[in-house]
């Protein structure tokens, strides 16, 4: 479970972004965020991640306090992917198993390894394990930057805007990854979007953000998420168009 | 380059001087056949003697610029407070050209191999600063956030980010710093010391009007700097392979 209880927030330059913010996603949750540019979504991201600090409040994930002494168990997932580019596919996917090993906090021993094959073959980059990142495609970079956070087991998946500068087919294409991750490990993922349709396919529930300060959570339920074939079904456009109304008020 | 480009290139210009030469016939530009026979000649003796002392000067500067100024080059990349301390000084020194410290050096710190050391050090020691600091400072901070976001502190952040980050600057700023620094350390071997190729082609073999001689001392700084210029571009080449 995430818990966000009385969170302040303000960057230094400038007003709060969130005022006494409560909000909280059940374990295995499949959330959206969505708001105007400049709302504190990925802020919220961040905080959730350990990687900026409340002024005031507390943030808890799994009843851990943020920062966790395992960060890594919050996977982080960036619009513009944070790979290195000077590692290749594979040494970005080790990259979280790298940086525990150089703290002592584990080996990269053979289990390590196995799962590094994993999720490489699971996100079909297997092929490109020696490429670096200048190398592959937009889609092909998104994938490594998945496999590199699953490859740590988190048991949150945060996202911030993952496919927004990629083109409709691949963005579809990984959507689908996401989903599929969703159903297959019951991660609690939280999805930072500002696509209305995105936020309706990947979310069960949506949060969503107005104006700063933030100070109580909208949230729009969205049941019918768990519906196969949901994308085409006519309860996915009924949804659209509620959300599209609610963002416009 | 290819090597065989560089192998053409080096007998076509040796080719021309060989011509030349012969055609103008005068001592003071003897054939390059007869250097390269003096070259080769007193390359076991006394010429390998000041060309091991100049290399010597000029790797000992190279380790030591590289290892002083790329932590203080990753720091005032990353620390704003820092930068806005050091970099009015850096500004103002860095365009100075540092061969007129050479007698003040000169008097502080003898006519040993220390002051040329320190010399080509300070003339490296600024260019890797600025590169390194340049470098540190245009991460994106995505690439910081992920690291972080996998449990990377401080220390791995430098391991993982800041490290390979600066490595093709740190080498680019050697590679185009060689030729300055050959030349300084050839101004400073040429006073005030009895060792290193400055003084073998100025003072000794120039001074002894022994041209040929005087010309294989010249061929020898030149290697120095190709030699040493082409190593780090293999090392660039080998150890930064995304690039």
């Amino acid at each position: 479970m995430i818990r966000l209880d009385d969170v302040t927030f303000s960057y230094k330059s400038g007003a709060a972004v969130f005022e006494r913010f409560s909000w909280q996603a059940a374990t295995g949750d499949a959330w959206a965020v969505i708001g105007p540019s400049g709302c504190g979504k990925t802020t919220l991201l961040y905080l959730i991640s350990g990687l900026y600090q409340p002024l005031a409040g507390t943030i808890a994930v799994a009843g851990e306090r943020v920062p966790r002494k395992d960060r890594g168990r919050t996977g982080l997932i960036l619009q513009d992917y944070g790979l290195l580019p000077w590692a290749t596919v594979q040494g970005n996917v080790e990259l979280g198993l790298r940086i525990r090993q150089f703290y002592g906090l584990s080996d990269m021993n053979h289990a390590a390894s196995a799962r590094v094959a994993f999720w490489l073959d699971r996100l079909g980059i297997c092929g490109l394990r020696d490429k670096y990142p200048a190398q592959i495609s937009g889609g092909q970079r998104q994938r490594a930057a998945i496999a590199r956070t699953l490859v740590v087991q988190p048991d949150v998946l945060l996202m911030d805007e993952p496919f927004s500068s990629l083109d409709a087919l691949t963005r579809e294409d990984l959507q689908n990854v996401v989903l599929e991750l969703q159903a297959e490990m019951g991660i609690t993922t939280i999805v930072v979007t500002h696509n209305i349709e995105e936020a309706v396919l990947l979310g069960r529930r949506i949060l969503v953000l107005g104006q700063p300060p933030i100070r109580e959570p909208q949230v729009v339920d969205n049941p019918c998420a768990d519906l196969a074939l949901f994308r085409d079904a006519p309860e996915f456009y009924n949804q659209c168009t509620e959300l599209r109304g609610r963002l416009a008020r | 380059m290819k090597g065989r480009q560089v192998l053409l290139t080096v007998v076509v210009l040796l080719v021309l001087w060989e011509v030349v030469a012969r055609l103008w016939g005068v001592s003071v530009l003897p054939p390059a056949s007869k250097v390269l026979l003096v070259f080769f000649a007193e390359l076991p003796g006394l010429l390998g003697r000041h060309l091991l002392a100049s290399t010597g000067r000029t790797l000992v500067s190279i380790a030591l610029a590289v290892t002083l100024a790329t932590p203080l080059g990753l720091a005032l990349g990353q620390s704003e407070s820092l930068s806005r301390l050091l970099s009015p000084l850096i500004y103002i020194v860095y365009p100075i050209p540092k061969i007129v410290f050479l007698p003040i050096v000169l008097l502080f710190l003898g006519i040993g191999d220390v002051s040329k050391v320190f010399l080509i050090t300070l003339i490296l020691w600024f260019q890797v600063l600025v590169v390194v600091r340049d470098e540190a400072s245009a991460i994106r901070p995505e690439m910081i956030h992920s690291v972080r976001s996998l449990g990377g502190g401080r220390r791995a952040l430098f391991l993982f980010v800041y490290l390979p980050a600066c490595l093709p600057a740190v080498l680019t700023a050697i590679r185009v710093s060689i030729g300055t620094a050959i030349a300084v350390l050839f101004f400073a071997e040429s006073f005030a010391t009895t060792s290193g190729l400055g003084y073998y082609i100025i003072v000794d073999t120039w001074g002894r009007l022994d041209y040929a001689a005087m010309y294989a001392g010249v061929v020898a700084m030149s290697l120095l700097g190709v030699v040493l210029f082409f190593t780090v571009d293999g090392l660039e080449r080998r150890l930064c392979p995304w690039k």
